[in-house]
């Protein structure tokens, strides 16, 4: 038997089931890193920094937390179905985008911005044309992140409705089938990789040359 | 832009950061408030800018209340140069110096000539350092990039927080002389903080000495250097001070009118004046008074420029055991002559 033979005898389910894993994929991460940016500036501003803290470290639990976790909890309260694997997901891979975000804000030198008020920007200002830019390395990396580990766990969703090419692996899981597997890992694997390559080359062009020497303060 | 402090506290907590501040920043001059570490000097300045609201008192610009013109404004208008780290370290030395022209909406090409023009006045090669991003700067040219940004916006007023402080003492003093010749042709109100009593009488006009968020003495560099209120003050001053001051002024400062210009000495044997200076059409030398009365006449042809400094003229009038010298500018223009007398009296 051929590792290739199901993939190649029935690629247009393994072609349906990839394009379900990415819309699966594109709604729930693009959600996370939308609201996790936003939640992630929202609790670093002045009035909120005392809970920053408290956020970055129950975040950072939460993400020990195993995916398979979070979705047995989200299915017990949801039931089954798209649209519980798509929330399940996007609570899961909301978190690094906050942590990251947050962390990555947080950290910058304290001088900078004070700084940046004594030349005369407003809080807005500063957000967009210091805090922000300054804590891209940090917060691509924790987008990056969110993104892998999406498309990972979006194949365990497939067991509470989410499709995908979970569904694919899960059925060679159950029939000790490694061509079906492979037909399943390859796909999701690609996905994966793609995916985090574009975001690498969007890194690249978006992030100031200025922060790519990290050696010391400047 | 003239600043007065009316009875300026500021508490953190129970504890004052400063207390009573009752005085009044020079419109055009250098002020530099000196002290130990904690007593106070970075709130004093930050108050001015509202990086801290003050606990109770008045602080006006040009007459008016800072709590009357708005904060964004107010910094706007502000120059703000701090020790090390200000510059942004995602930007380039031309971003970095056009974020206030930015924010004020200048148009593309006046921010490019406008960069031009600073990085020029502070010594930098634009063409070398315009694109770099600070950490491929030293640390001497950081602070001079963070001197032309605070600049940039052509501020009344400037303040300056130890930004030399991090800098080896070479080139501390090459900055200083930066930041002098700014001064000289743009005449800002000029608030710099500093612990280096050297720096202080280098730059300041003024120098406000603090301790424990009070100010112990606020005068002239020269009177705070002549008369020291208090041990203190004595302790800050060091036993260099008075030679540092003769070190840093020049002797511009100095000139007096007492001297005749001749072009022939052939019939000479009494001058009204201290000295005699003989001119052709160039300075040829001098003669004292003191030096006709021994019955010959002695030619000397020492001379000073006016920005020499008056310890370098010192140096001259000891060497020759004489009182007094001629102050000649470079392009051979007679300005007149410098007295020991006065230095010492002064
Ligand atoms: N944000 C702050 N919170 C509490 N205390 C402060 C704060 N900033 C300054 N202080 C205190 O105020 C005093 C004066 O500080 P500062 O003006 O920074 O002194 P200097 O610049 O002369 O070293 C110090 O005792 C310092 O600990
Ligand atoms: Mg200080």
């Amino acid at each position: 038997m051929n590792l290739f033979d199901y993939l190649f005898n029935n690629y247009q389910i393994v072609l349906q089931r990839t394009s379900e894993h990415i819309i699966v994929f594109l709604i729930s991460w693009s959600a996370s890193v939308l609201i996790g940016l936003l939640i992630g500036i929202l609790i670093t501003r002045e009035k909120m920094q005392k809970y920053t803290n408290f956020v970055l470290t129950l975040s950072s639990i939460a993400q020990s937390i195993p995916s398979v976790a979070i979705i047995a909890l989200v299915f017990l309260f949801f039931g089954i179905g798209k649209l519980t694997a798509i929330f399940s997901l996007f609570i899961y891979s909301l978190v690094p985008v906050i942590f990251n975000t947050a962390s990555g804000i947080i950290n910058i030198d304290k001088t900078i911005i004070e700084v940046a008020e004594g030349m005369g920007m407003s809080k807005k200002e500063i957000l967009f044309k210091v805090e922000l830019l300054i804590a891209l390395p940090t917060i691509f990396s924790g987008i990056r992140n969110s993104a892998v580990i999406n498309i990972a766990t979006a194949t365990v969703a497939a067991v509470i409705g989410g499709g995908g090419l979970g569904v694919i692996i899960f059925t060679g899981l159950a029939h000790y089938n490694v061509s079906i597997i492979f037909a399943g890992v390859l796909p999701v694997s690609i996905l994966a990789i793609t995916i985090d390559s574009i975001l690498a080359i969007l890194e690249k062009k978006l992030v100031s040359k200025g922060l790519l020497y990290e050696e010391g303060k400047l | 832009m003239p600043i007065k402090f009316i009875n300026v506290s500021k508490k953190f907590k129970d504890v004052y950061a400063v207390k009573n501040l009752n005085f009044e920043i020079d419109d055009k001059k250098i002020t530099v408030l000196i002290g130990p570490s904690g007593c106070g000097k970075t709130t004093t300045l930050k108050l001015i800018n509202r990086l801290i609201e003050r606990t109770s008192g008045e602080i006006l610009i040009n007459g008016l209340s800072i709590d009357k013109i708005d904060k964004i404004e107010l910094r706007r208008k502000i120059g703000y140069v701090i020790q090390e780290i200000g510059l942004f370290p995602h930007y380039t030395v031309f971003d970095n110096i056009a974020v206030v022209p930015k924010l004020l909406n200048w148009p593309k090409n006046k921010i490019k000539n406008r960069v031009i023009e600073l990085l020029n006045l502070v010594n930098l090669d634009f063409k070398e350092v315009i694109n770099k991003y600070p950490y491929e700067l030293s640390g001497g040219q950081r602070q001079r990039v963070g001197v032309a940004r605070a600049l940039a916006a052509d501020p009344e007023l400037l303040l300056m927080d130890e930004p030399f402080g991090a800098i080896d003492p070479i080139n501390r003093e090459i900055l200083q002389d930066v930041l002098l010749n700014i001064q000289k042709k743009l005449k800002k109100t000029i608030l710099f903080v500093t612990h280096d009593i050297r720096e202080a009488i280098k730059l300041g006009d003024k120098i406000a000495v603090f301790k424990d968020g009070e100010i112990q003495q606020y005068d002239s560099t020269i009177n705070l250097i002549k008369n020291p209120k208090n041990k203190f003050i004595e302790n800050i001053l060091g036993i260099n001070a008075k030679l540092n001051y003769l070190e840093f002024v020049k002797v511009e400062k100095f000139i007096e009118k007492d001297f005749l210009v001749t072009n022939s000495i052939s019939n000479i044997n009494k001058i009204e004046k201290e000295c005699l200076i003989i001119f052709t059409n160039k300075f040829e030398g001098f003669v004292l008074k003191t030096d006709i009365k021994k019955g010959h006449i002695k030619i000397r042809n020492d001379y000073v420029t006016p920005d020499q400094s008056v310890l370098e003229a010192l140096n001259i009038m000891f060497k020759h055991n004489i009182h007094c010298l001629p102050v000649i500018e470079k392009n051979n223009e007679i300005k007149g002559i410098i007295k020991y007398e006065k230095i010492i009296l002064k």
